[in-house]
């Protein structure tokens, strides 16, 4: 059996794209212009089997051109792509028999049925055989907490249901490879953490493979390994421990003014990442916090509040990408 | 065989419930449709009573009536909705969640379009049938019966290789509702379902015999009136089925090409 459930290598793709017109006059502004996106541009990671990796990047940063191409539906302009030892682009239905694939905004749900209905549909379209098809629905609903909600019409569930349902449905026929685009978006922090528990139990019970997109810092606490893409560059590969040892000896203070300040002198010290109205979040290092002439800063009284923060993973996420890479977050 | 269309008989198990999921909405819909009908045969009634003639291309009223209620009847046996079908998942993106499935995308539609179909044709086709059947002496036997089946399944072919041509149109340009109204209307009043073909001149009347169009509304209502020959029913079935034979391998052709633009530029 191969090691590798997912090989990426130097994949690159960009799209014929639209844009409105922002000048001109009315009839030229009816039409647009024309433009080539480059949502990838070279591309390479694998995945081991058995591993749950999340991918992350900002809005627009190639991840779910990169999932499409992964699940065969989106051809790349170049480079190469394994999937579960298969060209996914070629071997496209015989690899989907191992795939389960929720791309977050196209539910797969019968909108005007209950999700049981939708259910049996997967259960005939993968040939599940009726007994596993019954012990995989026990398995999966009592956990993610659907046993009260999957006969009811799928338009009355709230969001976090459907998308729980949504998951049942892509991964009923016990697929080797999972692949999630934002699979905990709507859902309540109940749901998230028994999505997340579920998921591990799938790795740890069935040595399924996730792949996961998410914006949700929280989210990657079940991950073994997180990668990074920025601009369709990959910015990142590694642990997350690895990931928080990125800020090195950097602490977080957030400050809460009670009127306006000078905010430069404060600045001085360290760099914003956050400021909003009378609030700021400060990174500094942590030398900084023994310094006179800031403790004088923290005593002054505009400040009406104050408290120093381990940073967390959203704050190296952002330097991540405000950097544009780690070698440039490493750089002094 | 039977384990292939295992995926395919669940996707018509379960269009058929999402159909009836609202029975009243569904009722009222299909109650709609009849209504189609009937603005045909208030035009023609109107036709009738301004030009004082008791026949018209050798339709008399009641013919008139009968032939549109057939042809309504024939509609929901022989046309499907697998153009719109594919706009939708286009437009709303789940074309890409069908194709990541281990299913023939075409066969998904074709087993949608059906249960939608299997529907119409019990609570429309067979009572529009039963209204004509019990006031109109039809053309009913072996014979009529076996071409109007052979017309009825080369006119299916027809329709959804139609069917994938247009909507295969809306990968490549999102929005064909413009599109299909205009192309179905044309092909309305080719097939006979606005005025019969044979209230068309001689020269217009030979043209559209020659096209596919007719196998949709005129050739099997006529058969089921008794108003052709089966030699001119052998006829068109003869250009029909050569019709349906080209446009089946283009329409597939196509669409090969379609679903690899869908792969390329995005689902």
């Amino acid at each position: 059996m191969q090691e590798y459930a997912i090989e990426v290598k130097n994949v690159r793709k960009k799209f014929k794209a639209y844009e409105a017109r922002r000048s001109g006059s009315f009839v030229h502004r009816l039409f647009r212009d024309k433009y080539y996106k480059r949502a990838l541009r070279g591309v390479n990671f694998a995945v081991k089997r058995g591993e749950i990796v999340a991918l992350l990047g900002r809005n627009g940063s190639g991840k779910s051109t990169l999932i499409k191409i992964m699940s065969g539906i989106l051809y790349p302009d170049s480079g190469t792509v394994s999937v579960l030892g298969m060209n996914p682009w070629e071997e496209r239905t015989k690899l989907a028999m191992q795939l389960g694939v929720v791309l977050g905004a196209h539910g797969q749900l019968y909108w005007n049925l209950p999700a049981m209905d939708t259910f049996a549909l997967m259960q005939h379209i993968y040939h599940v055989p009726a007994k596993e098809f019954k012990e995989r629905l026990n398995y999966l609903l009592g956990p993610l907490d659907l046993k009260d909600v999957y006969m009811r019409q799928v338009r009355t569930l709230s969001l976090g249901e459907q998308m729980k349902c949504n998951f049942v449905a892509s991964v009923l026929h016990l697929p080797k490879l999972v692949i999630l685009d934002e699979p905990t978006i709507g859902v309540d922090l109940p749901s998230k953490q028994a999505l997340r528990n579920t998921i591990l139990e799938m790795q740890r019970d069935y040595g399924t493979t996730f792949l996961i997109t998410t914006h949700i810092v929280e989210d990657l606490t079940m991950a073994d390994r997180i990668i990074v893409l920025d601009h369709g560059r990959k910015i990142y590969d590694g642990s997350r421990r690895r990931l928080e040892m990125l800020f090195g000896d950097k602490k977080v203070i957030e400050l809460e003014f009670g009127r306006t300040v000078d905010l430069k002198k404060y600045l001085r010290f360290g760099s914003a990442t956050k400021i909003e109205g009378n609030y700021v979040r400060l990174e500094v290092k942590q030398s900084v916090l023994k310094h006179p002439a800031f403790a004088r800063l923290l005593a002054n009284s505009a400040v009406a509040d104050y408290s120093v923060l381990e940073p967390g993973l959203g704050d190296v996420l952002m330097k991540l990408y405000n950097k544009g890479g780690e070698k440039n977050v490493r750089k002094p | 065989m039977f384990e292939s269309l295992e995926p395919y008989l669940a996707i018509f198990r379960i269009g058929i419930k999402d159909n009836l999921a609202y029975k009243t909405d569904f009722a009222l819909t299909s109650v709609f449709r009849l209504a189609g009908s009937l603005v045909m045969l208030l035009v023609w009634t109107a036709i009738y009573l301004a030009s004082h003639a008791t026949s018209i291309g050798g339709f008399t009223l009641t013919a008139i009536y009968a032939y549109f209620f057939l042809i309504n009847a024939v509609h929901y046996v022989i046309y499907s909705n697998i153009d719109e079908f594919i706009q939708d998942d286009v437009q709303s993106g789940s074309v890409a969640s069908s194709l990541i499935k281990p299913i023939r995308y075409p066969l998904n539609l074709l087993f949608r379009t059906l249960s939608e179909n299997a529907l119409l044709i019990v609570v429309a086709s067979l009572p529009l049938f039963a209204i004509v059947a019990a006031f109109y002496p039809l053309n009913l036997n072996a014979e009529s019966i076996a071409l109007l089946l052979a017309v009825v399944v080369i006119g299916n072919i027809v329709v959804m290789s139609l069917d994938f041509l247009i909507g295969s149109l809306s990968i490549y340009m999102t929005n064909i509702y413009g599109i299909m109204s205009v192309f179905w209307g044309v092909v309305s009043l080719l097939s006979g379902g606005i005025i019969p073909l044979s209230l068309f001149s001689q020269q217009t009347q030979s043209i559209l015999f020659m096209l596919p169009f007719q196998l949709l509304a005129y050739t099997p209502a006529s058969i089921l009136l008794g108003t052709i020959s089966y030699a001119q029913a052998i006829h068109a079935l003869f250009f029909g089925a050569a019709w349906a034979a080209g446009l089946s391998v283009f329409a597939y052709f196509w669409w090969e090409r379609s679903v690899k633009k869908v792969m390329s530029a995005g689902g």
